[in-house]
């Protein structure tokens, strides 16, 4: 087969498997750096999903990058594209994938710091010493602006009753 | 057309209960997904972050009755949704004016979900058709509210449309719709239900009270 072809061929492999998980290019790029440390640019990608760029020049890291965050296994790969990988020498990710992965989105980053509530930040001053001193401390005040309630604390007497049970159960550490 | 995220998270709720072959003991269900449950003075619900500490929900005493049930469900699909990644992605793809109400409402839909699973639904409809007495059979079966289970019951479908009401002393107490026209909004009155909607599939289930359902 010549070269043209076979890099269509993979372009074309790529592209379905893209649109599969539902996620742009510009995504697959961003989570090839994040998770993998290997940057390369949307229009890249782009230039090999048209065959314009051969999948089989993309340097080794790069191309086991983009196998993985497009979550094809190492057999499917072998078979589709007939290109080596070595998929040894990289690290599956810890954890297993959210049901949401599975059908195909692309979380994004962890939150940002939670925002904390002024009432909050009220009760860590007014209450957050002697036996509830962990109350002013910032994985606590983390714990507590991470919580999901149905009805919102509207007092520092609330978070106060809140901390006090939950300090019971947990012990949030300091990420 | 449902979106197609919150499609997912739904179906992602459906999918973890079936998994317990439709456990409806909130105790038992959290048993099972290995949840801590407990008492506090308000409900809520936290998701542990690399190991840290349990997945929890706390119900409030106040929550104990008729509306428990739904609450835990409520927290549940909190604990759900952020387990499986649904939370992280509705709060920053689609621009939404109130965040916090947003997750609140489609936590109800989960929560109606876990008390009325599919099964549910499909009993009601085998028994009753798309009548009242299908939304009271739902109640029966799960011992979720009138309204609890009025939503639920309209809204089964995404596809298709469904409307149903409540009337109480010849005032609508209760209206909810699904791409179904039913031009009625809460506290209308309306003192014979049956001459003036005669498209309403009417059952009365107190004195008084009338449970009205459309379909199609």
């Amino acid at each position: 087969m010549p070269h043209d072809d076979t890099a269509k061929q993979h372009g074309r492999y790529l592209e379905d498997r893209r649109l599969d998980l539902g996620v742009r290019w510009s995504e697959v790029a961003r989570d090839m750096e994040r998770l993998h440390g290997v940057s390369v640019s949307a229009d890249y990608l782009s230039k090999i999903k048209r065959g314009a760029a051969p999948l089989a020049k993309m340097s080794v890291d790069a191309r086991e990058a983009l196998r993985q965050v497009l979550r094809i296994t190492t057999e499917e790969w072998a078979n589709k594209t007939g290109l080596y990988t070595p998929a040894a020498a990289f690290t599956s990710p810890p954890r297993p994938l959210t049901d949401a992965e599975r059908r195909g989105w692309v979380l994004p980053d962890d939150d940002d710091e939670p925002e904390i509530p002024d009432t909050l930040r009220i009760a860590a001053e007014k209450y957050g010493h002697g036996d509830n001193a962990p109350l002013a401390e910032r994985r606590w005040l983390r714990e507590l602006a991470d919580l999901d309630f149905r009805e919102e604390p509207e007092t520092p007497e609330d978070w106060l009753a809140i901390y006090s049970r939950l300090s019971k159960l947990i012990d949030p550490k300091d990420n | 057309m449902l979106d197609p995220l919150i499609a997912d998270l739904l179906a992602c709720i459906e999918d973890t209960h079936a998994a317990t072959n439709y456990e409806r003991d909130p105790l038992r269900f959290c048993q099972l997904q290995g949840i801590d449950y407990t008492i506090g003075p308000r409900s809520l619900s936290r998701v542990s972050r690399d190991g840290n500490g349990p997945d929890l929900i706390i119900v409030s005493h106040e929550d104990y009755g008729s509306r428990d049930l739904f609450t835990v469900a409520h927290e549940l699909s909190h604990v759900i949704a952020r387990r499986e990644g649904y939370i992280r992605l509705i709060k920053r793809y689609p621009p939404v004016h109130n965040m916090r109400r947003h997750i609140e409402l489609l936590m109800n839909e989960g929560a109606a979900r876990l008390l009325m699973p599919a099964p549910d639904l499909y009993a009601a409809a085998i028994e009753y058709g798309d009548t009242p007495r299908a939304v009271q059979h739902l109640m029966t079966l799960s011992g979720a509210s009138e309204a609890a289970a009025l939503r639920r019951w309209v809204r089964q479908d995404f596809s298709e449309s469904r409307a149903a009401a409540v009337f109480q002393d010849g005032y609508v107490a209760d209206v909810v719709r699904w791409r179904a026209r039913m031009g009625l909004r809460r506290w209308d009155r309306v003192p014979e239900v049956a001459l003036e909607h005669p498209d309403l599939m009417l059952h009365t289930v107190a004195p008084g009270r009338v449970l009205a359902t459309v379909a199609g």
